[in-house]
C-alpha cells in the first residue's frame, strides 16, 4: 500500500552504541530520533497532499472530504520493539524500530485513508447503471453497467514527499540519535572502549 | 528536458513501440476508450529534487521521479507493456537523445485495478539521477 511511507535505516553501528545503554533509555532514544525523522517527512507530506479531494469524478462510495481535511489527517506513528500493534484482528509485537508517515487510520470506514490512497494512485472511473441505460444491470458497476469508463491518473504525492524529504529526514534522525546517545553516555566510562568514539559519519 | 529525452528514448525501443505505437503522452490518458487509443502510456513527474547529498555534503546531482502509467484494456496487456517499459528503463546508463547524462535508472513496478472495470494500469516508477 502506498498510502503511507516507511522509513527503514541501517543503524547497526548506532545500535551497538545504544546497546550500552539501559533498555528503557534505549527505546526512548530511538523513539525520539524516529519521531524527529518522521516529523520532517510529515511536513513534506502535508505540503504535497492535495488541498481538495472532492473531485466531481470521485466514486460515489467514497465520502467526499472537505477541502484541507486530507492534510489534517496526515500523521506519524513511531514503533519500537516492545510496542504492541494491531495486526489483523489481533495484536503483534514490534520487532524492528520504524516510523510510519501517512493518513491516520479511522476505523471502521477509514475514509481519509481511502481517499488518500485513491488520490495518490488514481482510479478507474466507472458509473452505476441507470434506468436510462437499457444495456446496464442495476447495481453493477463498470463494464457490466455499460457506463463510460476512463482512467483517472494518480497524483503520486506520497512518492513526491518521500523524494524531497528523505535525505533531510535521515539527517534529522541521525542528528537526534547522535546527540541523545552523547547525552546519555556522558560521564560513563567503559573498560574496553568508549561508545562516544563511535563515528557517525 | 529529461522527460522529453526519456519519451524519445522509449519511442525508439521496438519492444515498447510494438505494443503502443506512438501512444505515449503526458497525463491524463485518452478519454476515448477503445482499441485505437489503448494500450497506451501516460507519464507524470511527481518530483524533481534539486540537490542530492552524500554524507560529506552536496555533490550537485539531481534526482527526478517519472511515473509511466501503462494502461490496457486487459490485465495482461497492461502488465506486458509495463514489463517492456521497465526492462528498457531499469539500469539504463548513458546519454539520452536530449543530451541528458544519466546514472543507472532505478525502475520499479506497481499495479492497480478497479473491481468490475476493464481498464488496468501498471505503473513504472523511474528514479533518474542526472
Amino acid at each position: 500500500m502506498s498510502d503511507e511511507i516507511d522509513l527503514v535505516i541501517d543503524t547497526r553501528e548506532l545500535e551497538e552504541a545504544l546497546g550500552k545503554l539501559a533498555v528503557r533509555v534505549r527505546g526512548q532514544i530511538m523513539r525520539e530520533a524516529l519521531q524527529a525523522g518522521g516529523d520532517v517527512m510529515l511536513e513534506a507530506l502535508v505540503e504535497c497532499a492535495p488541498e481538495r479531494t472532492d473531485d466531481a469524478e470521485m466514486p460515489e462510495e467514497l465520502f467526499p472530504l472537505p477541502a484541507g481535511l486530507l492534510k489534517e489527517f496526515m500523521t506519524t506513528e513511531v514503533q519500537v520493539p516492545g510496542d504492541s500493534i494491531r495486526s489483523g484482528k489481533g495484536y503483534s509485537q514490534v520487532q524492528k524500530p520504524r516510523v510510519k508517515v501517512g493518513v491516520q487510520a479511522t476505523p471502521p470506514v477509514n475514509a481519509p485513508a481511502r481517499v488518500g490512497y485513491w488520490q495518490n494512485n488514481g482510479w478507474i472511473l466507472t458509473r452505476h447503471a441507470s434506468r436510462s441505460n437499457p444495456n446496464g444491470k442495476r447495481g453493477k458497476r463498470g463494464w457490466k453497467a455499460g457506463g463510460q469508463i476512463r482512467p483517472i491518473p494518480g497524483k503520486h504525492f506520497f512518492e513526491k514527499a518521500f523524494d524531497i524529504s528523505a535525505q533531510a529526514s535521515v539527517d534529522a534522525f541521525l542528528g537526534v540519535l547522535q546527540s541523545r546517545i552523547f547525552d546519555e553516555t556522558e560521564g560513563i566510562s567503559y573498560p574496553e572502549n568508549n561508545s562516544r568514539d563511535v563515528d557517525f559519519g | 528536458m529529461l522527460p522529453e529525452g526519456l519519451v524519445t528514448y522509449l519511442l525508439a525501443q521496438p519492444t515498447v513501440t510494438a505494443i503502443i505505437g506512438d501512444r505515449l503522452q503526458p497525463n491524463p490518458p485518452p478519454e476515448q476508450v477503445d482499441s485505437t487509443t489503448y494500450p497506451c502510456v501516460a507519464y507524470t513527474v511527481p518530483s524533481d529534487v534539486p540537490q542530492e547529498r552524500a554524507l560529506d555534503g552536496s555533490y550537485g546531482g539531481l534526482q527526478m521521479r517519472i511515473v509511466f502509467d501503462c494502461f490496457g484494456l486487459r490485465f495482461l496487456d497492461a502488465a506486458n507493456l509495463a514489463r517492456a517499459v521497465n526492462a528498457v528503463l531499469d539500469g539504463f546508463i548513458g546519454t539520452l537523445p536530449d543530451g541528458t547524462v544519466c546514472s543507472p535508472i532505478e525502475a520499479t513496478l506497481s499495479s492497480r485495478f478497479d473491481d468490475g472495470s476493464r481498464i488496468y494500469c501498471w505503473s513504472v516508477h523511474a528514479i533518474v539521477h542526472y
